[in-house]
């Protein structure tokens, strides 16, 4: 069948083209979204391929893998979820062929218990924002007052989650600036009937000591259990650092990163997005003269971190280098998927 | 009926797919030296070809069909598509290449369109080399909606963004004056403005509508939403050459034809068009600096396989890039691939492509490198464009506004003036845009040529011993005059801030010299190699403006002898006088450049005398000038004409040359006689134009009229208050 083939192999490569087309619009919603069209992908990509050797999978899909990874160099979650999948049929091939002696039985029944295994996977992180909010009431008390900034899709769950308790509580808002996505949290938790104050970024100092905890969400974390957060979020940490106050992050597991920061020129750390938030383009005389950077991430220092609120429970942040060990394999991050 | 309609309708809704129309040739030479070997949609804008830009641009839109409509070196543009992402599997858009060898303008273009009715419903109408980040799809939408609902005549939606005057990104050739109503945003005035300090809006567009709002603050991004019904528009009106034209002509129409068009603007997007060098470096800076997210290089090089990093002040750096120590990239720098860059070598706000090797010690500013080019040790390049396989030699200094076309060689230990365009093969006579390329045999055909073998070799003592490069000079055919427009790269852009009225200047006056020279391939031969400098007046008279048809010259004389004593009424004069010019085909600034020198010898012949500074010769040209100032004004119509009509009273100067005193009297008469506004002669006087022959001939004609233009400025000073008297009437 081999036309049938050829529309299968064609359709894939629409749907990835598609998705990179969707990352590269930045169209996509939250990372969780990111997370299973990746995994719905790779799913598909792994049920078309034919192998003998799993070194053979593994090749094929990080090859493709890449090409995704190429929509968004600086997108982690799809990397990471591609590491974990390769480290699922490494675990796979090694079980099977344990059990199993010829090689024809091993490619047969490898290839559905993979599938199984990813979708198991897939469910996972599905249930991962249920998960991290039904942890509220452990960290969320009566009259706490809570800081946090942008908008985080868990941290929404979580405090929506704690409302439903009848927890009665306070939460600010900043509104993270230039791109303003704490307007709509605020919205959205207002609406959910949570005392709700929207504050900019420069008032985060002045709230700062009368605030009992800092909730925030994370785009992942880097392997040394650093985060990679919105911009704003540094110096939200540091200020909480300053006043002692404990900053919880709330991040399903699949966002922690085999990767470090390490160097500035960390290529696909940061994103830069287009400086018409912050300039007006019409402004000729400014316009030449200015070099406007709009940064999307921060980096937040391991050390300015509390603990991390995951679907596995709250793990903290010096345990991060041994969750790195148990999720991925090193011979694949060692070569990145970009290269 | 009604519903069955409704649900028809709403089928067709479904199956709408939205077409785009790209025009991949801009129909014009604003890339002069370039474009004679691949077309301007090919051409990379920060290593990236532009017609990438366009179809990514259409390609976030949810365009599913491209139509890309090939004129001049279509093959290379149909090859680029062939082998581009879109043509794989799974490509959400569908790209066809249509070659149309035959076009000289769009609106042919539109035209073919129609004839093979390829349209079904509205679509996007775009130039191949657009750099856009916008989702045209809601722009459709809008216009959908419109044409659907109370506005059914409506045929195009014209993008515009916010710019304003001055702007680096606003081509000024471009630069339009409009008029929208306010709430319904349509269009009801659109003009062109080189730089006009008056603006003519039509009376009737006042009284009709409450609510207007004139705009000049306005970059047009040549992107429009159209009907299916324009292509056949342009059927109909075969005159229709331009988008400007049509959108004039439905304008002027509207009460006839009752079709619409109404304009959008674009918010937070980004949205330019690449149309000419000055441009090229301003989007290109655009680019660098992000405006253009998420198409900017660390983000679309990676779908071709090359990886850019970015850093830290705009540079970014592809991953296979070989540094030396103690070089320098300091800001807003792109560098391709294997490149490798030596030691002790400074750049900033350059894009170099890929497999560049740039020596030691080497300063390059504001400059654009593509693939392969060699540059040697010690040598200093600011604003210059170096297109693939040049090589630069040691110690060469190349100044502003400089071009160096594909394959030039060049050094070592050499300067290049600022503004000089090079390209690798001497240019042939007969070669313009819309001809084929004759790059397959780069070898100079001696038969072709009949000039002599010396001006084959080239200039080894301006362009260095080892050098490969002949000189550039602009031909254009008579039927692109209106549009010939250049803008003078590097030079004025640089200089902007400290003198902007005389960078405008000299833009016009750089655009009036290209005029002057069209339809006259000796000029290259007579003014650059040869170099025939007159000692006493430190310039090669010779060297005029304009080869004139003598010919025709004569007859127009005799024509104006004849009419001012039969007493022939000024319409029917002009009636005879075009038919002249179309008898002896000569293009209507020949007829401008002419008209002065004719009225002299028309004052010298009515005295019977030989052209000679005699007072009653002077008296007889201030009589005739005024008698004929209505006709005069019929032909010098605007700034350009004028800077025309200066140039032949100048020249005609200089031919005769016991009139050099009197060339103040001739100017003023024809001041007088309102044929000449002040501004266009102020301007005139302080332009400086290139080339050497051409700045000392000015410097000579700038000290013949130097009493006038005093006597001008005292005049401007005393009646500034009545200027502005004017102005608020």
């Amino acid at each position: 069948m081999p036309a049938g083939d050829g529309d299968k192999a064609n359709d894939l490569k629409e749907r990835i083209a598609l998705f990179v087309d969707e990352l590269k619009k930045g169209t996509s919603q939250g990372s969780c979204d990111v997370a299973i069209k990746t995994i719905n992908l790779l799913i598909r990509i792994i049920s078309q391929t034919k192998f003998s050797t799993e070194k053979d999978l593994i090749r094929h899909v990080a090859a493709e893998g890449s090409k995704i990874q190429a929509g968004d160099p600086s997108e982690n979650i799809i990397g990471n979820i591609i590491f974990r999948v390769l480290k699922i049929i490494r675990d796979e091939w090694r079980e099977i062929s344990q059990a199993n002696d010829t090689e024809a039985q091993i490619s047969h029944t490898l290839k559905a218990s993979i599938i199984e295994a990813v979708s198991e996977f897939k469910t996972e992180i599905e249930g991962c924002v249920d998960n991290i909010a039904a942890l509220a009431p452990n960290y969320i008390n009566e009259n706490d007052v809570v800081l946090t900034i942008g908008r985080s899709r868990t941290v929404e769950a979580l405090f929506k989650h704690a409302a439903s308790k009848g927890i009665k509580f306070q939460v600010l808002v900043s509104e993270c600036a230039p791109f303003y996505k704490g307007h709509e949290m605020a919205k959205n938790l207002a609406q959910a009937k949570i005392n709700t104050t929207l504050i900019t970024e420069c008032q985060i100092g002045i709230v700062m000591p009368r605030v009992n905890k800092v909730v925030i969400g994370t785009h992942s974390i880097m392997a040394n259990g650093g985060l990679k957060a919105v911009t704003g979020t540094n110096i939200l940490s540091v200020l909480a650092k300053e006043t002692n106050k404990p900053v919880i992050v709330c991040s399903s597991m699949y966002k922690l990163s085999p990767l470090f920061h390490s160097t500035p020129k960390h290529a696909s750390f940061n994103k830069f997005a287009t400086p018409s938030e912050i300039l007006d383009y019409e402004d000729a005389e400014l316009l030449s003269k200015v070099e406007v950077m709009a940064p999307i991430f921060d980096y937040v220092p391991p050390h300015l971190v509390y603990m991390i609120l995951s679907n596995n429970g709250a793990q903290p942040v010096s345990y991060v280098y041994r969750l790195v060990k148990d999720f991925y394999h090193p011979d694949d991050v060692e070569q990145p998927t970009n290269s | 009926m009604a519903p069955k309609a409704k649900n028809r309708n709403e089928d067709l809704e479904e199956e709408f797919c939205l077409q785009a129309v790209v025009i991949a040739d801009s129909f014009n030479v604003r890339f002069g030296p370039i474009t004679y070997k691949k077309p301007r949609a090919l051409l990379p804008l920060v290593n990236i070809p532009l017609l990438d830009y366009t179809l990514e641009a259409l390609a976030i839109s949810g365009v599913k069909d491209v139509f890309v409509f090939c004129c001049h070196l279509g093959d290379q543009i149909r090859e680029h598509i062939r082998k581009s992402k879109w043509q794989e599997g799974g490509s959400p858009m569908t790209v066809t290449p249509m070659m149309l060898d035959s076009c000289r303008s769009m609106g042919d273009v539109l035209r073919e369109m129609d004839a093979k009715s390829l349209i079904r419903n509205d679509f996007i109408l775009i130039t191949g080399d657009i750099v856009s980040n916008m989702d045209l799809s809601q722009i459709v939408k809008e216009h959908r909606e419109r044409t659907r609902g109370k506005d059914k005549s409506s045929v195009m939606t014209m993008l515009f963004k916010v710019a304003l005057p001055g702007h680096r990104s606003r081509c000024k050739e471009d630069s339009v004056h409009l008029i929208e109503e306010g709430e319904t945003k349509r269009l009801l005035h659109f003009e062109k403005c080189l730089d006009q300090r008056k603006v003519k809006v039509p009376s009737e567009i006042l009284l009709e509508h409450d609510d207007i709002i004139y705009r000049n603050d306005l970059m047009d991004c040549q992107i429009s939403i159209c009907s299916p019904i324009v292509p056949s528009l342009f059927t109909d009106n075969f005159d229709f050459l331009t988008r400007e034209n049509f959108v004039k002509g439905i304008l002027e129409n509207e009460e006839i034809t009752g079709y619409k068009i109404h304009i959008s603007i674009i918010q937070d997007k980004y949205a330019a068009r690449v149309s000419n060098l000055q441009t090229y470096d301003a989007i290109s800076k655009d680019i660098i600096a992000r405006w253009t997210y998420p198409f900017v290089p660390d983000m679309c090089g990676s779908s071709n396989g090359e990886r850019m990093q970015y850093e830290r002040h705009n540079v970014y750096c592809s991953a296979d890039v070989t540094l030396a120590r103690g070089c320098d990239l300091q800001q807003e720098v792109v560098v391709g691939r294997g490149t490798s860059i030596g030691q002790g070598t400074v750049i900033s706000g350059c894009v170099i492509g890929k497999n560049c090797q740039i020596g030691e010690n080497v300063k390059l500013k504001n400059s654009f490198l593509w693939d392969n080019v060699v540059i040697e040790n010690n040598c200093d390049i600011d604003t210059a464009l170096l297109c693939s396989d040049v090589k630069v030699l040691s110690n060469v200094t190349i100044k502003k506004g400089v071009v160096l076309s594909w394959e030039v060689v060049i050094g070592p230990k050499v300067v290049i003036e600022s503004g000089t365009q090079l390209m690798s093969e001497h240019q042939k006579d007969d070669w313009n845009e819309g001809d084929h390329s004759f790059g397959e045999d780069s070898e100079p055909n001696e038969d072709r040529l009949n000039s002599s073998s010396e001006k084959e070799k080239p200039d080894t003592v301006k362009f260095g011993s080892k050098c490969k490069a002949f000189p550039y000079q602009q031909h254009v055919d008579s039927e692109d005059e209106e549009e010939e427009a250049v803008d003078y790269w590097g030079v004025s852009t640089s200089e902007s801030d400290e003198r902007p009225s005389e960078e405008e200047s000299s833009t016009d006056e750089e655009e009036s010299n290209e005029k002057d020279e069209e339809g006259d391939p000796m000029n290259l031969e007579e003014d650059e190699p040869e170099d025939v400098v007159d000692s006493s007046l430190g310039f090669n008279p010779n060297a005029s403006m304009m080869e004139i048809n003598m010919a025709f010259y004569k007859e127009l004389l005799d024509t104006f002898i004849r009419a001012s004593t039969e007493r022939i009424s000024d319409d029917n004069l002009i009636l005879e006088i075009n038919s002249l010019k179309h008898a002896y085909t000569v293009p209507i600034d020949e007829v401008i450049y002419s008209l002065p020198a004719v009225l002299f010898d028309l004052a010298a012949e009515e005295n019977q005398m030989s052209v000679t500074a005699n007072a009653k010769i002077l008296s007889s040209f201030r009589k005739n000038t005024d008698r004929y100032s209505a006709l005069l004004c019929k032909y010098i119509k605007n700034v350009e004409t004028q800077l025309v009509a200066i140039n032949g009273v100048c020249d005609y100067v200089i031919r005769h040359s016991d009139l050099k005193p009197t060339l103040p009297h001739l100017l003023n008469s024809l001041y007088d006689a309102d044929v000449l506004k002040e501004v266009t002669i102020l301007r005139w006087f302080n332009s400086t134009p290139s080339g050497s022959n051409e700045a000392e001939k000015h410097k000579f004609l700038k000290r013949l009229s130097q009493p006038f233009i005093n006597w001008l400025k005292e005049a401007e000073e005393e009646s500034t208050d009545s200027d502005d008297a004017d102005g608020d009437e």
